[in-house]
């Protein structure tokens, strides 16, 4: 399959995303939705992306900090779950 | 002096013979109920039942705008229709361009659905979509439940 348009290497950094549901969340769980790193992200740009405010990058990094020690080291493909969103 | 006792014990034997013939019966005890056995509805095992792409959805949170084509500053929304319940599921909207299928967006949703649920994902780009082709495929506890492609066009 070959997309003549196609473009070599975009950047989809500034992709931003979001979810909703008529169905609930289940039981006990805050944590609902998960985000998957894409090459040129950073904690507050995944903030901006989810929350429109990249300063709550905290946030993120506090809902994983079992899998990210460093909050300056995500890597692409990496999920990431999202606190209360 | 005789008459004296006899009356009122005649009137006391009367009216203790009355109150006999008064009383009556009780009741039968009613029979027990038997339980009708209700008929044990089989569950709906969860399961996508379609994915919807489109430039906006409704508050039924159904696609307004059903579109396989979109121009470079359209937000696109794919809705995920699933029947059944399960006391958690989990759906999830990777989103990828092109040929070699470079990830543009993944995302899951954890949900507890009861019966049928629609569930939303949408991807935005502030500075254009490239143009190209497009696919969602999306997945229900990590097995492949449906793929859509699409097109960016200017």
């Amino acid at each position: 399959m070959s997309f003549p348009d196609e473009e070599k290497d975009p950047d989809f950094s500034d992709v931003t995303s979001g979810s909703s549901s008529t169905a609930g969340a289940p039981a006990g769980e805050t944590v609902t939705r998960t985000y998957t790193v894409v090459a040129g992200d950073s904690l507050s740009k995944i903030a901006k992306k989810i929350y429109g405010d990249a300063s709550r990058w905290k946030e993120i990094w506090e809902a994983n900090k079992d899998t990210v020690k460093n909050p300056d080291l995500i890597h692409p493909g990496q999920e990431l779950k999202i606190p209360g969103a | 002096m005789k008459n004296r006792f006899v009356l009122p014990t005649l009137v006391f034997v009367a009216a203790v013979s009355l109150g006999a013939c008064a009383k009556k019966e009780p009741p039968p005890p009613l029979p027990t109920p038997v339980p009708v056995p209700t008929a044990v509805p089989t569950p709906v095992p969860f399961k996508v039942t379609s994915v919807d792409l489109g430039k906006s959805i409704g508050d039924d949170k159904k696609i307004k705008d059903a579109a396989t084509t979109f121009g470079p500053k359209d937000t696109i929304y794919a809705v995920v229709s699933t029947e059944g319940a399960a006391a958690k599921a989990t759906l999830k909207a990777r989103w990828t361009y092109g040929a070699k299928d470079k990830l543009v967006n993944e995302e899951s949703r954890d949900i507890a659905p009861t019966g049928p649920t629609a569930t939303t994902f949408h991807v935005a780009k502030a500075s254009g979509w490239p143009v190209g082709k497009y696919k969602v495929e999306i997945s229900a506890d990590g097995t492949a439940a449906a793929t859509k492609e699409f097109e960016v066009k200017k």
